[in-house]
């Protein structure tokens, strides 16, 4: 669950295919339950005496990863890791990460290591870590080799299932149990109020969303999942991960809203002019960020969205 | 009939001897006739089904006000004519000129692997486009023509750069010259990837540019693109004939009356700047430019009075189907064509050199 930051998606496009291949049953699974509302697989009322429990984890490549303490020198190589640890109020744990996070603005201060690809082993090994957390493998071994403490776990593709899970992993970790419980609940709370307020609503507009020069999320992504919660037609649902729709595409399938970022020049383009959501203004601007991260922010950027579609329903 | 001092050889060039015009005309317009029902029939195939008949009946309705056919879906009009014919047309303008301009490159560096971005245009237009991806600049500043606009400036930059440094004494040193272009490309090169590791926009765009497409053409494009490519493929075809002396060596040349330096400075320039407009429109589209003329060589020999017009024309064709083939092989998605001239030109262009027998003649 690195920050899907886009500019690399490109260049790890097959990657991510594989991925999305590899997480596809996983993502039938959260689907078949989206109907009922999120249900919190972990024991969410487990003991908050504050004692640290031994902690196992299992991790991307199906080793267990045992705590016995917690952390207190993290290199966090994901943007989500940062934002969830932040949000705990351990965000002081992390003494490292990559060139792309850029939320919360604490993060700032942190010490970056490398663009998120690229890990720069001698400066972790310099920070002496307790714990790194990477969300790719590529580097596991070399740092396992160098005695670190590493936790592995691959990015997710879906932001509403896993990320209330994610929040819980990291509380049992850092021994916050309590706050992981909290942000957990409010996290489930706002997606069920969100389902509950579309319960009735048969269908949503159509949609389409552009990223730059047409580059659109499929409904593998996380901004899909968002649409589909918001029951939205997404035009491009037989794209896979991301990718550019053909321009003629579009305009046979004639989205009635646009959600743009700010390299969208969408509207400029007179091809595009008989388009409803051009021809009604119903274009809007909704940045990469929030919804590219399965992170805490995740769901405000699902509610910005729905207050932007369904201005009578969220406000 | 001439022969070269050095080797005792006969040139494969005969001046007396000249192949007639008139064959060379003939060839151009049925070549030119092929390229117009290859684009024809290219503009009916897409992600949008859109019948052939309708495709000529709104054509017929476009060009001459007929109407062939009573009605056909709106849908299908703007599709046409507002996305795919200038889309095909550009790609075979695009085609034409770096085709063109790879046939003016090899014979003027007398080297076959010569191709338009030889002299550093490729990774000067990538570095301009990539500055005004990366510096937050509004893509849409000169009317959205920002892009284009930069990256002509760093082809035609990178290319004056390589020329001057390999000029000698008023001397146009060609391995010099391919030398500085070759330093030129990769400092270019680096530049831009240091950009692109060291900023955290979106790159998405930047990278399909990079990877050259067609996906963002329109009629705009077209209007824009011509008046640069079309004088200086006009000058390319005039030199065509001092192209073919240039062959000899340049004391042999300049012994026959030609101005070497001055030759070899227009064709540089002219086969510069076509290349630096495509470029600029179109990304850096890799295979045409090099190989095109190749095939043409093959196929009809190497004499440049035909050669340079009929790379024009196979260029034209090969990347309008080039295109063709990024526009549908991922419906609803599109492909750089870039991917698709290497996937389809390679085991073309092995074929041709396999089967043909003037394969000795390169």
């Amino acid at each position: 669950m690195f920050r899907f930051k886009s500019s690399l998606k490109s260049y790890f496009q097959i990657i991510i295919i594989a991925c999305v291949f590899g997480y596809f049953s996983l993502i039938l699974a959260s689907l078949a339950c989206n109907d009922d509302g999120l249900k919190v697989v972990e024991n969410i009322d487990q003991d908050p005496t504050g004692q640290y429990e031994t902690v196992t984890i299992l991790d991307g490549m199906g080793n267990e990863v045992v705590f016995t303490s917690p952390p207190q020198r993290i290199v966090a190589y994901d943007s989500a890791a940062v934002e969830i640890l932040f949000a705990l109020g351990e965000g002081s744990r992390i003494i490292g990460t990559h060139d792309f996070v850029e939320h919360p603005k604490e993060a700032n201060n942190i010490k970056k290591l490398g663009s998120a690809f690229e890990i720069n082993v001698e400066t972790i090994l310099s920070l002496d870590p307790d714990l790194v957390f990477l969300f790719s493998p590529t580097f596991l071994d070399d740092l396992r080799g160098a005695g670190i403490n590493v936790l592995y776990v691959p990015n997710r593709n879906s932001g509403l299932e896993s990320t209330a899970e994610d929040f819980l992993m990291w509380g049992r970790i850092t021994g916050n149990v309590n706050s992981a419980n909290l942000l957990a609940q409010d996290f489930i709370e706002r997606v069920n109020h969100i389902r509950d307020k579309l319960a009735e609503l048969d269908k949503g507009p159509k949609v389409f969303r552009d990223e730059g020069d047409l580059w659109t999320p499929g409904p593998n992504t996380l901004i899909g999942e968002a649409m589909s919660l918001l029951k939205l037609e997404n035009i491009a649902y037989d794209v896979s991960g991301f990718e550019q729709l053909s321009a003629e595409i579009l305009i046979e399938r004639n989205p009635e809203i646009i959600i743009k970022t700010d390299y969208s020049t969408i509207e400029s383009d007179p091809v595009f002019d008989n388009v409803i959501a051009i021809k009604e203004k119903n274009v809007f601007m909704l940045p990469d960020s929030p919804l590219s991260v399965a992170g805490p922010r995740f769901i405000s950027g699902v509610e910005e969205l729905a207050r932007l579609i369904y201005p009578e329903k969220f406000y | 009939m001439i022969y070269d001092t050095c080797t005792k050889k006969k040139l494969a060039y005969n001046i007396k001897n000249r192949m007639s015009y008139t064959r060379i005309a003939r060839r151009i317009i049925l070549g030119l006739t092929i390229v117009l029902v290859i684009g024809i029939v290219a503009s009916s195939v897409g992600a949008v089904n859109i019948p052939l008949t309708d495709t000529i009946a709104i054509v017929i309705n476009k060009v001459i006000g007929v109407r062939v056919k009573s009605s056909w879906p709106e849908v299908s009009e703007s599709i046409l004519i507002n996305l795919r014919f200038p889309r095909i047309i550009l790609s075979g303008i695009v085609g034409a000129a770096l085709s063109i301009s790879g046939a003016a490159y090899q014979g003027l560096f007398r080297n076959p692997l010569a191709d338009p971005y030889l002299i550093g245009s490729a990774s000067g237009a990538g570095l301009g486009a990539a500055i005004v991806f990366l510096t937050g600049v509004p893509l849409l500043a000169f009317g959205g023509g920002l892009l284009p606009i930069a990256a002509f400036i760093g082809s035609i930059t990178a290319v004056t750069l390589a020329y001057f440094i390999g000029r000698r004494q008023g001397q146009v040193g060609i391995s010099t010259l391919i030398l500085a272009g070759v330093a030129i490309s990769s400092l270019a090169g680096a530049i831009t990837s240091l950009l692109m590791i060291k900023s955290d926009p979106n790159l998405r765009p930047l990278m399909s540019w990079l990877l050259g497409g067609f996906s963002g053409s329109r009629w705009m494009d077209v209007f824009v693109l011509l008046p640069y490519v079309v004088p200086p493929m006009v000058v390319l075809m005039f030199y065509s004939r001092m192209l073919n002396i240039l062959q000899l060596n340049d004391l042999h040349a300049q012994t026959l009356g030609v101005n070497v330096n001055r030759t070899k400075t227009v064709v540089l320039l002219a086969a510069s700047l076509v290349t630096a407009s495509a470029v600029a429109f179109s990304g850096v589209i890799g295979f045409v430019g090099l190989v095109g003329p190749h095939i043409v060589r093959l196929i009809w020999g190497s004499d440049y009075r035909h050669l340079v017009p009929m790379s024009a024309i196979f260029g034209a064709g090969f990347l309008i189907v080039a295109d063709l083939g990024a526009r549908v092989i991922a419906i609803p998605a599109e492909l750089p064509v870039g991917i698709i001239t290497a996937f389809f030109g390679a085991p073309f262009f092995i074929y041709i050199l396999k089967t043909n027998k003037r394969s000795k003649g390169i």
